[in-house]
C-alpha cells in the first residue's frame, strides 16, 4: 500500500481521529497525512485542538469543511500539500458529496458508522440506512471501490456482502 | 496416586474453584472493571498459581505469554485475541498438573500445556463478541428504562461483568479439574519427547521475542531491537570468556 | 458558607463524597461495552451519583441519565477527565447556566481524540515497556518483577487518571491545554525506545538459553527463527506461527530433526 503523495485512502469514520487511524492506518498506508473533511469539526474550536493534540508531531494535519475539502481535492484544484495522505469523512453522505462536487473516489473504506435509527448492521462497526446504501451503490456504479472493515489487518468486506446483509437485516 | 481418593477428589475440586473464581474474576479486570492489569499474563500467572500453590510456576508460564500478547490492542470495536482467558487456563491445568506429576512447572510441561489449550485465545474473542451482543441487549433495556423515567437505568451497567465471568470461570474449573490427566501426560513423557518439547518451549520464546519486538509500533524498533540483541549476546560471550 | 456550614451545601454542585464516588464508578466504563453504544451504559452509570445530587427531581434525573446513555467511546482512563468535565457542565446545565446539548458537544469533541491519546499512551508504550522491564529483570528478581510491573504501570496509570479526573472537573474545556502541556509525543517517543532496545535484550538471552550446555547451533536455529518469526508474524498471524515454531523446537529437541 505504499505510493507517493495524493491522497491514499479515503475513509469513512464518525469517529474521526482515533487510535484506529492513528495506530494502524498511517503505518498501514505509508501516509504522513491526516485531512479532515467536516462541517461540524471545522466549526469547533475544542474539537480541532483535541485532534491536533492527538496527531503525532510529525503528521500533517487540516481539518476543512466539505466543500473547501472539494475545491482542494477536484482535479484542477491545489491537491493536498506535499505528503501522502489519509482523507477522513465522517459519514457517507459526506463522501457522496466529496464525489458529487468532483472528487474522484477510487476506493472507500467504511470504518466506524454508528448506530442510528433506520440504520442496520452491515458489518461489525458499521451501521447503515437506506438512504446511504442508495448513495454507496451510486459510488461503485461510478467506479469506487467500496469496503468496509476497522483496521487494515483485518479482511475487507466488499459491498455486494453489505447489500446482503442490509437486505437480511432488521431495521 | 491418591488422586483418585475421595479426599484426593474433594481436593482437587477445592482446586478448581480457586481457578474458577480468580479466572473468572481475571476475565472482568481485563476490560469491564478497573484495568489495573493484573489480568495480564505476567500479573494473572504468578497470582493464580500462588492460589494453586506454585507461583514460580505461574511465572514460568506468565512472563512467555505476556510478550506474545505484547502487541494485542484493544482499538475501538476490533478485538485482539482474549490473553487473559488464555494465561488463566492454562494456568489452572498447568501448574497442579506440574505438582501431582512432581516435575513442577519444567519446560516440557508448559509446552505441552500450550501447545493444547492455545486454541482457547482465539476462542476467548467469540466469547468477548458474545459478551458484546449481550451487553447491547443491556444497552437497550437501560435505555428503555430511562425513557419511561427509571433514574437508576444505569445500574444495568454491571451485569455485563456476569458472561465474561462466568463462562472464563467455568473453563478454568474445567482445566484445573482436568489438570491429573495433564500430569500423568508429562509423566508418561520419554526423555526423547521431554526434550522435544523442551525444544519447543525454547522455540516459544523465540516467538515471544518476536512478537515483543513486532509490538513496538515504532519505525526505529527494529534497529534498537537489534542494538539490545546484539549487546545481550556480546555480554553473554564476555561472561563465558571470564573463567 | 457561614460557621453553620451544615446547612448551605449549594445544591447546585456535587458533593466532594460524590465526585470521589463518580471516580469509583469511572473505573467501571467499559463493563457494558457494547457495539451500538459502546460505553454509553458505563458513562451513565459514573455520572448516575452525580446527577442524584444535582437532579432531586426523579423524572428530571432520568431525562439526565438518558441523555449521557447516549454513544461514547474513549479510551478507559483518558475517559476519566471526560467524566469529570461533564460533573462540571451537568452543574451548570442543573443551575440552568448551560444547556443539555453543550455536555453532549463537550463529550463528543474529546472523546475520539483522547482515545487516540490513550492508546498511543498506555496501551503501545507504557504497557510494553513495563511488560518488557519485568520480562528482562525477571532471572534477577524472580517473582518481584511482577510488583515492579504493576508499580510502574499502575503508578503512572492511577496517578494520571485520577489527576485527568479532578482536572477535567476543575477546568472543563480547558482540559485540552493541561493535557497538551504534557509532552507526551516525547515521552512516548522515548518509552517505545527503551522497549524495543528490552525486546532485543529478551531476542539474546532467548538464543543465548537455547544454546545452553553446549549446544551453540540451538543458539544459531533460534535466533534464525527469531528473526524469521518477526518478519513473517504480521502475514501469518500468531496460531499458526506458533504451532510452526513449537513443531520446529519439537523436531530440534527432540532430536528429529
Amino acid at each position: 500500500m505504499k505510493g507517493g503523495p495524493g491522497v491514499a485512502l479515503i475513509r469513512v469514520d464518525n469517529r474521526l481521529v482515533h487510535g484506529q487511524v492513528l495506530e494502524a492506518w498511517l503505518p498501514a498506508l505509508d501516509a504522513h497525512g491526516v485531512l479532515i473533511a467536516d462541517d461540524e469539526a471545522a466549526g469547533n474550536v475544542l474539537a480541532r485542538s483535541a485532534m491536533a493534540l492527538a496527531i503525532p508531531p510529525k503528521v500533517q494535519f487540516q481539518v476543512l469543511r466539505v466543500s473547501a475539502a472539494a475545491e482542494l481535492l477536484r482535479p484542477g484544484g491545489t491537491g493536498v500539500p506535499g505528503v501522502r495522505t489519509l482523507l477522513l469523512v465522517r459519514d457517507v453522505r459526506d463522501a457522496s458529496a466529496l464525489a458529487e462536487q468532483g472528487v474522484p473516489i477510487p476506493r472507500l473504506n467504511l470504518g466506524n458508522v454508528h448506530f442510528a435509527n433506520g440504520r442496520r448492521q452491515v458489518a461489525p462497526s458499521v451501521y447503515l440506512d437506506a438512504g446511504e446504501m442508495e448513495a454507496l451503490s451510486r459510488l461503485a456504479s461510478r467506479g469506487t471501490e467500496v469496503e468496509a472493515r476497522a483496521v487494515p489487518s483485518e479482511h475487507p468486506t466488499p459491498l455486494s456482502t453489505l447489500q446482503t446483509r442490509f437486505a437480511s437485516a432488521h431495521g | 496416586m491418591s488422586a483418585l481418593t475421595v479426599g484426593g477428589v474433594a481436593e482437587l475440586l477445592g482446586t478448581a474453584a480457586v481457578a474458577a473464581l480468580i479466572g473468572g474474576l481475571a476475565a472482568v479486570e481485563r476490560k469491564g472493571a478497573l484495568q489495573l492489569m493484573l489480568s495480564r499474563p505476567i500479573v494473572l500467572a504468578p497470582l493464580l498459581g500462588w492460589a494453586l500453590g506454585d507461583p514460580r510456576g505461574g511465572l514460568v508460564l506468565g512472563v512467555p505469554l505476556e510478550l506474545i500478547f505484547l502487541g494485542g490492542v484493544n482499538l475501538g470495536g476490533s478485538l485482539p485475541d482474549n490473553e487473559t482467558l488464555l494465561a488463566a487456563a492454562l494456568t489452572s491445568a498447568v501448574v497442579p498438573a506440574g505438582i501431582f506429576a512432581g516435575t513442577g512447572v519444567d519446560a516440557p510441561l508448559a509446552a505441552l500445556g500450550l501447545a493444547l489449550l492455545y486454541p482457547l485465545a482465539v476462542a476467548g474473542r467469540r466469547l468477548d463478541r458474545a459478551s458484546e451482543t449481550h451487553n447491547a441487549q443491556l444497552s437497550e433495556r437501560a435505555l428503555a428504562s430511562a425513557a419511561r423515567g427509571a433514574d437508576r437505568a444505569a445500574r444495568l451497567n454491571l451485569r455485563g461483568l456476569l458472561l465474561p465471568f462466568a463462562v472464563t470461570a467455568a473453563i478454568c474449573f474445567a482445566c484445573a479439574a482436568l489438570a491429573p490427566m495433564l500430569g500423568l501426560a508429562r509423566g508418561a513423557c520419554t526423555p526423547r519427547l521431554a526434550s522435544g518439547l523442551t525444544g519447543a518451549w525454547h522455540a516459544v520464546w523465540a516467538l515471544a521475542a518476536a512478537s515483543a519486538i513486532r509490538a513496538i509500533r515504532d519505525p526505529r524498533a527494529p534497529a534498537f531491537a537489534a542494538i539490545g540483541f546484539g549487546a545481550t549476546i556480546a555480554a553473554a560471550a564476555l561472561l563465558r570468556a571470564l573463567p | 458558607m457561614t460557621g453553620a456550614a451544615q446547612a448551605t451545601r449549594d445544591p447546585r454542585r456535587v458533593s466532594p463524597a460524590t465526585l470521589l464516588r463518580v471516580l469509583w464508578r469511572s473505573l467501571f466504563l467499559q463493563a457494558a461495552w457494547n457495539p451500538r453504544g459502546m460505553q454509553n451504559l458505563g458513562f451513565a452509570y459514573a455520572m448516575e451519583p452525580a446527577l442524584r445530587d444535582l437532579y432531586p427531581d426523579p423524572t428530571a434525573r432520568a431525562h439526565a441519565v438518558e441523555r449521557h446513555l447516549e454513544f461514547f467511546n474513549c479510551h478507559p482512563y483518558l475517559a476519566a477527565a471526560i467524566v469529570g468535565g461533564a460533573v462540571r457542565l451537568e452543574e451548570e446545565v442543573a443551575r440552568g447556566a448551560a444547556e443539555p446539548r453543550s455536555v453532549s458537544a463537550f463529550k463528543s469533541a474529546l472523546a475520539s481524540p483522547f482515545a487516540a491519546l490513550g492508546d498511543g499512551f498506555f496501551w503501545l508504550a507504557l504497557r510494553p515497556a513495563a511488560a518488557l522491564i519485568a520480562a528482562v529483570t525477571e532471572p534477577y528478581l524472580g517473582l518481584w518483577c511482577v510488583a515492579l510491573f504493576l508499580a510502574i504501570y499502575d503508578g503512572v496509570h492511577l496517578a494520571v487518571r485520577a489527576w485527568l479526573f479532578f482536572a477535567g472537573y476543575r477546568r472543563g474545556e480547558g482540559i485540552v491545554t493541561a493535557v497538551s502541556h504534557a509532552h507526551l509525543p516525547q515521552i512516548i517517543g522515548f518509552l517505545k525506545g527503551s522497549a524495543a532496545i528490552l525486546a532485543g535484550g529478551i531476542a539474546g538471552r532467548s538464543v543465548v538459553v537455547a544454546g545452553l550446555p553446549h549446544r551453540p547451533w540451538h543458539a544459531v536455529l533460534i535466533a534464525v527463527l527469531i528473526v524469521a518469526m518477526a518478519a513473517l508474524l504480521p502475514r501469518i498471524g500468531l496460531t499458526a506461527a506458533l504451532y510452526t515454531a513449537m513443531a520446529l523446537g519439537l523436531a530440534l529437541g527432540g532430536g528429529f530433526l
